[in-house]
């Protein structure tokens, strides 16, 4: 599985959340690139409480740091602690974002 | 090495607190004002005599500073929109000494003000900025909470703090509310042991590490010193200060804050160290971030908070005061008025002029300043050392 990332093609900086330049050098040479997602889960929360009525709860998010020198929050899958390796997995939301979650990278003896 | 130029002349003067409530019909416009109205009656000031507006809200609507020129009638000469919640008490200080310093305005108003109510709040998460609309909110729509127990769960694993060291935070502050009547929780008591018992929220943050939102407003004037004698007013003068913003952003999570790169110049500037700090008042809306000022502030090395927190009591009677007045987790948080508190009570404390308690001899307080959770940790930051002129 793989997702895609904000990459600036002048100095090769990924990105996310996305961004209108380059985070880095400021360039608008910005494009999305394939990468396998893999990184390490970092942070973990379990939240009981939701702004929104309908999030089932208890529901697991966590940070992620990328290989590729970014951070993300996403949904955990089973048993995934911090400290893991991970990969993640991308779903589309109804505008065509991504929406990831992060499993136990297979890769990861 | 060449720093800032230092804020002598400068006076800080009329600490104004307007009544802070659970929920309020009247909007930010209202408690603003009553703020305005309540540094005049302190000053002794005619409203034609303010000739500099700093102001901080989220709950304004379309207005911002400007618009309120209007809504009160005022001509100033300078004026300052803070939109950066809990730092903004810290940062319109240093605009506004400046202004004075300058020339630029004589006497400057800076006031944080917010309404609250049972919509206000979610929409104001819903919508904060682009990267918590795109990447934060759809994971569960949490808001700051969960953003913050991920740094908790970081904090927690890294440096081997319990929740019991946090817990004292939050009981601490209980103690020093009690006896400050502008404190919506200041007659509950809290042990530790409720503490540790309440619900969870997000894992690891539990109920009493999560303000309680409120309406309300804090404020202060910022004129010569010169100005200050002449009107007979009680003033601290500004030792130094400081301000860091998106601070270390290559941590992969926040584990320090804007404080860490500035803290030596600002007690370089003041001519004096952490040791030298009667009281520290610290933007608490969640202990971790406490803790990682008390780091930061350079009171204790990273990661020792809490081993400090264990051998120091942070009651205004102990060895280390700590937001006397109860902070935000014991007063709640009305809105921008949060990052307002730490000045207004610093300066209350050194001026001998506190709601509830008063730390004995102080005379020397550091507030600080955090705010704005647009991803994954607050960017703005400062702090400010005060002393108080006898």
């Amino acid at each position: 599985m793989t997702i895609h990332l904000q990459t600036c093609t002048a100095c090769g900086a990924h990105q996310y959340p996305e961004r209108d330049l380059c985070r880095t050098c400021l360039s608008d040479a910005l494009v999305r690139t394939e990468n396998d997602g893999r990184g390490r889960l970092i942070a973990a929360t379990t939240l009981h409480r939701s702004l929104e009525p309908d999030t089932a709860l208890p529901l697991r998010i966590g940070t992620v740091a990328l290989d590729a020198d970014v951070r993300v929050i996403a949904f955990l899958g089973d048993g995934v602690q911090p400290g893991d390796r991970v990969a993640l997995k991308a779903a589309a939301d109804a505008e065509q974002n991504q929406v990831f979650t992060a499993e136990k990278d297979p890769a990861d003896a | 090495m060449s720093g800032a130029r230092d804020y002598r002349g400068v006076a800080v003067t009329s600490p104004v607190t307007i009544p802070y409530a659970r929920r309020s019909d009247k909007p930010a416009h209202w408690f603003i004002g009553s703020a305005l109205r309540a540094l005049l009656d302190a000053s002794g000031l005619d409203k034609g005599e303010i000739d500099g507006l700093a102001v901080s809200s989220f709950s304004l609507g379309s207005d911002t500073t400007i618009a309120l020129t209007e809504h009160f009638d005022m001509s100033p000469r300078w004026i300052e929109w803070l939109p950066t919640g809990g730092a903004s008490g810290v940062m319109a200080l240093r605009r506004a000494a400046r202004a004075v310093q300058d020339g630029d305005a004589n006497i400057v108003a800076c006031i944080a003000g917010d309404t609250a109510g049972s919509a206000s709040f979610s929409n104001l998460v819903r919508e904060f900025s682009r990267f918590s609309s795109a990447a934060v909110y759809p994971y569960g729509a949490a808001g700051p909470n969960g953003v913050f127990a991920l740094i908790t769960d970081n904090y927690m694993r890294r440096f081997g703090a319990e929740r019991s060291d946090f817990g004292r935070i939050a009981v601490s502050q209980r103690a020093n509310a009690n006896g400050n009547p502008n404190a919506l929780l200041g007659a509950k008591p809290l042990s530790i042991d409720d503490y540790l018992a309440a619900p969870p929220i997000a894992e690891p943050i539990h109920l009493f590490d999560c303000v309680l939102p409120c309406a309300g407003a804090e404020a202060f004037l910022v004129m010569s010193d010169e100005r200050a004698r002449a009107l007979g007013l009680r003033y601290a003068h500004v030792r130094g200060a400081i301000e860091r913003h998106n601070a270390f952003f290559e941590d992969p999570v926040a584990e320090r804050g804007g404080w860490a790169m500035d803290r030596d110049a600002l007690y370089a500037q003041a001519g004096l160290g952490p040791d030298a700090v009667d009281c520290l008042q610290t933007y608490d809306d969640y202990p971790v971030i406490v803790a990682m000022q008390i780091e930061d502030l350079g009171f204790c090395g990273k990661g020792d908070a809490p081993a400090f927190l264990r051998a120091h009591d942070l009651t205004v009677e102990g060895d280390f005061p700590h937001n006397s007045c109860g902070g935000q987790l014991s007063c709640g948080q009305a809105g921008a008025a949060g990052g307002f508190l730490p000045v207004v009570e610093a300066l209350r404390q050194v001026t001998r002029q506190p709601l509830g308690r008063q730390v004995p001899d102080a005379r020397i307080a550091l507030a600080s300043g955090y705010g704005m959770v647009t991803y994954d940790r607050c960017l703005a930051s400062g702090a400010v050392l005060l002393e108080g002129m006898a």
